[in-house]
């Protein structure tokens, strides 16, 4: 049998210290990459943060791969961008076959406006390590290693935590507590709330292999393939000869066998044959997926708030788990900051806060759970449908749409829409509004359509000059929008 | 669609459909739903599919036969 070989990356170790601050504005409970999107943001809008992480190291092994635009754009006003850009393999669709026929090519939006890929393939250790160097870097921002938080109680004014470390145990308080300690949330438990939702029975295996390889980046998903009748298999390219294969294990099939690498590995050689990958390859990590959609019904308990996967579970299929942590970590850090620079004020902004990423869980549960009933049909007749789209779509395109992976996208709120992309010269350079919203980062942007500017961050534009901005966005008379530093366009 | 053509598309299909019953219930089963499918892009106007899904099967008044 084929000897395990090693990821092309190796953890740097940190150790517990001791701590003097025993009171911060903000305490991050975890430090995946929502916790460490988070510590960032804050520390970004000059707030004092402490993440408190159980593990001695960022993390290891397969889990999040794919980082969307929407994430990336994140990233690019927290100024990481550029990191994850030269790590990440940029790829902009993906093909699904049924047996041995093509039955879908599919392309996510990408036009000559965007600065930035639809999609890139960079594994969640790169993802974590580039937030940590970042947070590093930041002199607000406090990394706790090995420190394990357990919740104690919480009063108008603050939350208090115990924290257990090599060194010992302290009490901390905090103004507020942002949880982001996971999907078995110690947090959520501990006080007592709970994920409501559906849980799959379909298994997956998840298995990553070392394979130099020149083939493009794109997804592929093959169903019914040759080398695994009546399975479904996943395909993707990662960085540095990383490659990730997700297949369906069959309801008769032990899950306890099924795992082992003497299972494993003759279906990943059998896969490598029919797709001509004649190169020789090494595995690297072997584990097994139950698709789970979950969430809690409000992420806003008092002074505690809940992000990513401590406050929803999305199936893997559409790569929406740490993306939408992402984006929760995002729209979190700009309320939270708002409400610690307003101490009168009430907890409102934490309100919509929920009120808004709610919205959007719900609509990726909706979204992840078709890609999930497609990717692993819940019944004989979903599985039976399923057949009949598949073996229909090679020759009636109409049917394709029904294969379509369904990939992330930035969700609607109720009260606010994401903003569009756009290329064009201002100030006699060519610019972006992503570069414009990163460089006023926390700060929001404001655009005067053929009007004076209102504010001194404004900017103008005229229909001579940016006639394509004027059509991109629907403008024909005088207006001006307003795009939050979310990159949201707030509307009544 | 005259008496008589129906008769001769129901004829049709269920012949179509004793052939792929001698390859398993399955393949029958898939007939099926491959033709519902195709059906569905036909006709081509939601409110009128939905409302053939509920006659055909969410009605309440269906009820499975008892005998074979």
């Amino acid at each position: 049998m084929k000897a395990f070989g090693a990821y092309p990356f190796t953890p740097t170790k940190y150790q517990a210290k001791p701590v003097s601050a025993k009171h911060v504005p903000v305490l991050i409970v975890g430090g995946g990459p929502v916790g460490l999107t988070s510590a960032l943001a804050l520390a970004k809008q000059g707030i004092k943060v402490v993440v408190c992480e159980a593990d001695d190291s960022v993390c290891a092994g397969s889990r999040a791969i794919c980082i969307s635009r929407r994430s990336l754009e994140i990233f690019q006003r927290l100024g990481v961008v550029d990191k994850f850009l030269q790590f990440g393999l940029p790829w902009t669709g993906g093909r699904s076959y049924y047996q041995e026929h093509e039955v879908l090519h599919f392309h996510m939006p990408h036009d000559q406006h965007e600065q930035l890929p639809p999609m890139i393939n960079v594994a969640q250790y790169h993802i974590e390590d580039i937030l940590l160097q970042a947070c590093l870097q930041e002199p607000l921002c406090e990394i706790r290693w090995q420190s394990k938080v357990s919740y104690g109680a919480q009063t108008e004014q603050q939350v208090a935590v115990q924290v257990e470390t090599p060194l010992g145990e302290y009490q901390q308080t905090a103004d507020f507590l942002i949880a982001c300690d996971g999907g078995r949330s110690s947090i959520r438990e501990s006080m007592g709330l709970k994920l409501l939702g559906t849980s799959y029975e379909g298994r997956y295996i998840i298995v990553d292999i070392l394979l130099q390889s020149d083939r493009a980046t794109e997804r592929l998903a093959y169903f019914d393939p040759r080398c695994n009748r009546g399975s479904t298999v996943l395909v993707h390219k990662q960085p540095h000869g990383v490659w990730r294969i997700d297949y369906q294990l069959q309801a008769d099939e032990d899950p306890v066998e099924a795992v082992k690498a003497e299972a494993v590995l003759p279906r990943v050689q059998s896969l490598l044959e029919m797709m001509g990958e004649k190169a020789d390859w090494q595995p690297i990590w072997i584990s097994m997926y139950k698709a789970n959609a979950l969430s809690m019904e409000r992420y806003h308990h008092g002074r505690v708030v809940f992000a990513g996967d401590a406050a929803h579970l999305l199936p893997i299929f559409g790569v929406r788990g740490a993306n939408s942590g992402i984006d929760d970590a995002d729209n979190l850090a700009l309320k939270l900051a708002h409400t610690l620079a307003h101490p009168k004020q009430d907890l409102e902004p934490l309100a919509l806060y929920s009120i808004e990423r709610v919205a959007a869980a719900q609509e990726n549960l909706r979204q992840a759970m078709k890609s999930t009933d497609f990717m692993a049909p819940p019944s004989h007749a979903f599985a039976l449908l399923r057949t009949a789209v598949l073996s229909l779509a090679q020759t009636e395109p109409r049917l394709r749409s029904l294969i379509n992976p369904r990939q992330t996208t930035a969700i609607h709120y109720p009260k606010a829409t994401p903003y569009r992309e756009t290329c064009f010269y201002y100030q006699g350079q060519k610019t972006y509004l992503g570069k414009l919203l990163a460089e006023r980062y926390p700060r929001d942007l404001g655009i005067c359509f053929d009007l004076p500017a209102q504010h001194v961050d404004d900017i103008v534009l005229n229909h001579e000059q940016h006639a394509e901005v004027f059509s991109r966005y629907h403008i024909s008379t005088p207006t001006r929008i307003l795009i939050r530093a979310d990159g949201y366009i707030p509307h009544d | 669609m005259t008496e008589s053509e129906l008769d001769q598309c129901y004829t049709e299909l269920c012949q179509a459909l004793s052939r792929q019953d001698t390859q398993g219930r399955q393949n029958t089963e898939l007939g099926l739903a491959r033709f519902a499918l195709l059906a569905m892009l036909e006709i081509n106007e939601p409110a009128k599919v939905r409302s053939l899904i509920h006659r055909a099967i969410l009605d309440p008044s269906f009820t499975l036969p008892s005998g074979p």
